[in-house]
């Protein structure tokens, strides 16, 4: 698997004194979906800020597919890397969800048919298009996350990272957002997904990366991680419903299986009623 | 962009420290403010800036978080650059060398300068809801008080958002240091709107949220902790007027006059 985002031995203070990073080694790969886990302070917006060189490292270094972010501009890297941030009123100035979508392809200098092409696709992909003409302040706020969303995906970025995207959204939403982050691994997308929302990321991720204080606490499967009380604690969170179940049952310890969803727990259930393994 | 609103972020936070300023009554600290900030405005003597300058950093260096501070002022040096550039250019305008005109902006910057500083001073040591206290016991109805307060509150909040909103508008490939001074100023609209609605809606939030709670129901108004000047409080405060007024009096009167002639 190619190497997409290579974090070597970084550290970030910010000004105020804080200590943000201690020592962050990670490797990201192009198509995988990983989840950057971790408690409100942990130190997971400002990792992702170093990957399209927001932020620079203060030690150590990151590479962007062989880039030093410390020697890119952050619209070089945003080519590569698009990141979605939680509140999308930070980022919505333009008076048509067209235009907003728009925007980066106009920074990045794309030709008025590309424009005109991409903008039409991804407005389709999100169901956006008949909004098209609209403020994309008149928006529902489910909405506006897709339009965020299709506002980075406008511009194919092979990294896309996702910050905090399912805080305020009902489930009906959430399940919406994991159909598209389906979507995005099968063109081959990297989806960082950063969060502190166990119960969306027991289904369809690869790798785990678990944060508290700065620095990383666990790395693993998802059936590795979330049956990990210890690290969970350390990262001052719940282990999710569904494993709960089975470790307070003692299921995972009589069969030795790792159920995370509904479906794989009822399939355990029901494999040890007829006894059969 | 980003480093003058972090150090504007960091100039009206109020941190709990371990400081000799932080925990100095806010009535006391008032008093000096006004005792630092008003001769500024009155004075026009260069030594009394020098002087004053002098009371501000060591205030700083041994009675606050030096470091903090230091930051915060280092955001604005370029704003005070741009400021010194503009005022010698208006004033000196057609004849561009000008040593007069060039040293009476460093004044009316360094006056400016003074002015953020012993602002930055107060706020960095002051916590935002004893303020709306003394400003409540100096008879001012509590509603203007705590607006005033609120507005001062909110500046590092905005100051956040813009921060941002910067990040988000540069990951999607704005750039504002490319481009000519016209194009540059067009590149900000993409940050001012959302700031702008942001604080509109937030604006909204806010009074909602006030109303909720009763806010404006009673005139009367009480507090959980209430202030209390300690000793050393006066102490500092007495320490800092004699200073002021030894400044004052030193030079506007016949010491001053000697002095010179003795150099």
């Amino acid at each position: 698997m190619e190497l997409a985002i290579e974090v070597r031995n970084v550290w970030y203070t910010y000004p105020g004194g804080v200590v943000a990073l201690r020592n962050i080694n990670l490797d990201i790969y192009l198509g995988e979906k990983l989840v950057i886990l971790g408690s409100n302070g942990a130190g997971k917006s400002t990792l992702i800020k170093h990957f399209n060189g927001l932020l620079k490292p203060q030690k150590g270094y990151v590479k962007v597919f062989g880039v030093d972010t410390r020697k890119a501009s952050v619209a070089e890297l945003s080519r590569k890397v698009g990141i979605v941030f939680q509140n999308p009123y930070h980022q919505f100035f333009s008076e048509r969800v067209w235009d907003e979508v728009a925007f980066a392809l106009k920074n990045f200098g794309y030709s008025e048919d590309a424009i005109n092409y991409r903008v039409t696709k991804v407005l389709r992909l999100f169901d956006l298009y008949d909004y098209a003409d609209r403020s994309p302040f008149e928006l529902s706020s489910g909405e506006m996350r897709r339009l965020a969303i299709a506002s980075i995906l406008a511009y194919d970025p092979d990294v896309i990272v996702l910050d905090e995207p399912t805080v305020g959204q009902d489930k009906i939403q959430k399940e919406k957002l994991r159909e598209y982050i389906k979507l995005l691994t099968l063109q081959n997308k990297t989806v960082i997904l950063v969060t502190h929302d166990i119960e969306f990321i027991t289904e369809g991720f690869d790798r785990i990366v678990v944060m508290a204080k700065g620095t990383i606490v666990g790395e693993g499967k998802p059936k590795e991680i979330l049956y990990d009380e210890e690290i969970l604690v350390k990262a001052n969170l719940m282990m999710p419903q569904i494993p709960r179940i089975a470790t307070c049952s003692k299921l995972s310890k009589i069969r030795d299986e790792r159920p995370l969803t509904e479906n794989e727990l009822l399939f355990l259930v029901l494999s040890m009623l007829r006894g059969r393994k | 962009m980003k480093g003058l609103m972090e150090s504007i972020y960091e100039m009206f936070i109020f941190r709990k420290e371990d400081k000799f300023l932080n925990n100095v009554d806010p009535r006391v600290k008032f008093v000096v403010l006004l005792a630092t900030a008003v001769p500024i405005f009155l004075s026009f003597n260069p030594l009394f800036y020098v002087f004053l300058t002098i009371l501000l950093v060591l205030q700083t260096l041994f009675l606050a978080n030096a470091r903090r501070i230091a930051f915060s002022l280092k955001g604005i040096v370029k704003l005070l650059i741009m400021f010194y550039v503009i005022i010698y250019v208006f004033n000196a305008y057609p004849n561009l060398l000008n040593i007069e005109i060039a040293a009476m902006a460093f004044m009316s910057i360094f006056r400016f300068f003074l002015l953020v500083y012993s602002f930055t001073l107060f706020f960095t040591t002051t916590c935002i809801d004893d303020l709306a206290q003394v400003l409540y016991k100096l008879k001012i109805p509590y509603h203007i008080a705590y607006t005033l307060v609120l507005s001062v509150r909110f500046v590092p909040t905005v100051a956040k958002d813009i921060v941002q909103i910067y990040d988000a508008q540069r990951s999607r490939g704005l750039e504002l240091e490319k481009g000519n001074i016209f194009e540059r100023i067009r590149k900000i609209l993409p940050i001012l709107i959302p700031a702008f609605i942001i604080s509109i809606l937030r604006v909204d939030f806010v009074a909602e949220a006030l109303e909720s709670r009763a806010f404006g129901s009673s005139y009367k108004r009480t507090f959980m902790v209430d202030l209390r000047i300690k000793l050393v409080d006066i102490i500092y405060a007495v320490l800092i007027l004699i200073y002021i007024l030894a400044i004052y009096l030193f030079l506007n009167t016949k010491a001053y006059s000697f002095v010179l002639g003795w150099f």
